[in-house]
């Protein structure tokens, strides 16, 4: 579901319930018009009508509210979760990507430190150790 | 029926209103959410958390005392003026407290992207680092500089191998109620959003007392972000980072009236 987008899985969703748009703006309380705009990603529902959505098209609500607002997820998602999961793979991802490292001139005392800021818990995508190091060498040519 | 300051963070009814127009989704008919739906219950846990207690927890008058006797000796306009965003600003208090200062922009692909971070490690830079995300807007830039050098200036008070590297994201201001490094980082930011004067408009009894209602007084904290640093949530509606934006005007506001009542600072 993750890699749809809202429309794709909410057009799906309503293919699977065999309702027409009408049927589910009905359900939904809204216009027609106003679930074309959603399945052809051009309208945002709102907090509210996300709740429906998932509701009418037995869809889960978190993950349709992450689709439609993505900023939501840096508030909502479980910390437990993100401990145990999205930066350690993101350091893992860093690491192992050897091609990267090479690339960058990536040194052992650097290493040392990025994996201090990965230990921090907070860092979920790679991109974002190379933009800590790459600020910290600039700092130090200036420096 | 006049408000108290503590039922303004109570507002749930306020509080919802401000997340679906920072997440522009001002149409639909208004949802009750209550506070076990994911976004505005971290938002309204956050709110409802009873900051004073949270200092209280970590540090003692006498602490703190000795904390801000430091900040106010350094910074000349710390809690005299709230804070400016211009980068030589940043550069200028950065160097006279023995750190250094940089800005460079980074964006993931969903628009969020760390606030800054803070690096003391003697064997890559021969002084410490205060570093920005200039993608931000300024008014966040200035809130993480702050934070930074606030870690800064405590890796000194408390010792430089305390505090080797810090990262702000901005998503997890509730977890640096529990993180004492983290809280005193924040307060120098509070103090510097909402020097004292402005403290005490904005959060003393008397002036809790005369806002008409919760709503007023969350409008207050909006003109204050709009007066001070031309920062609006109407005008950026829908921008990934606004709910962090918001998450951390409730922090910060929140942190700074505890500050205010609890230790008259």
């Amino acid at each position: 579901m993750s890699k749809k987008t809202l429309g794709q899985v909410v057009r799906q969703a309503r293919d699977e319930h065999e309702l027409t748009q009408r049927q589910l703006a009905a359900r939904l309380g809204v216009k027609a018009s106003h679930v074309a705009y959603i399945e052809s990603n051009q309208r945002r529902p709102s907090l509210w009508l996300v709740r429906r959505i998932a509701d009418a098209l037995e869809l889960d609500r978190e993950e349709l509210l992450f689709l439609a607002h993505p900023e939501a997820r840096y508030l909502v998602t479980d910390r437990a979760e993100q401990a145990r999961e999205t930066p350690r793979d993101a350091w893992q991802q860093f690491v192992s990507d050897k091609a990267l490292l090479k690339r960058n001139d990536v040194t052992r005392a650097e290493l040392q430190l990025l994996k201090q800021v990965s230990m921090l818990g907070r860092v979920t995508r790679p991109n974002q150790f190379l933009y800590v190091l790459r600020s910290i060498r600039q700092a130090a040519e200036e420096n | 029926m006049k408000a108290k300051a503590s039922q303004l963070w109570k507002d749930e009814d306020g509080l919802e209103g401000l997340v679906r127009e920072v997440l522009g989704t001002k149409s639909g008919a208004p949802p009750r959410l209550a506070s076990s739906d994911g976004i505005a219950g971290r938002l309204i846990s956050m709110a409802s958390r009873d900051y004073l207690r949270e200092v209280d927890r970590f540090f003692s008058r006498r602490e703190l005392r000795k904390l801000f006797r430091i900040l106010e000796a350094s910074i000349v306009e710390f809690n005299k003026q709230r804070f400016r965003t211009k980068p030589n600003e940043f550069s200028r208090i950065a160097e006279e407290l023995g750190a250094q200062f940089k800005a460079t922009p980074y964006r993931d692909s969903d628009g969020i992207g760390p606030l800054g971070f803070y690096v003391n490690d003697r064997g890559t830079l021969k002084r410490p680092l205060i570093c920005l995300n200039s993608a931000h807007h300024p008014v966040a830039m200035g809130s993480a500089f702050w934070h930074e050098l606030g870690h800064h200036i405590c890796s000194q008070i408390f010792g430089r191998n305390r505090e080797a590297v810090t990262l702000q994201f901005g998503e997890d201001f509730d977890d640096h109620l529990s993180e004492p490094l983290e809280l005193a980082a924040d307060m120098l930011v509070s103090v510097a959003a909402y020097p004292r004067d402005v403290a005490k408009r904005l959060f003393s009894q008397s002036a809790a007392e005369s806002a008409p209602n919760a709503g007023a007084t969350f409008s207050e904290l909006r003109e204050h972000l709009r007066s001070g640093w031309g920062f609006d949530f109407s005008t950026r509606a829908g921008t990934p980072e606004n709910l962090v934006y918001l998450a951390g005007m409730i922090h910060y506001a929140k942190l700074r009236s505890a500050l205010l009542t609890g230790y008259d600072t």
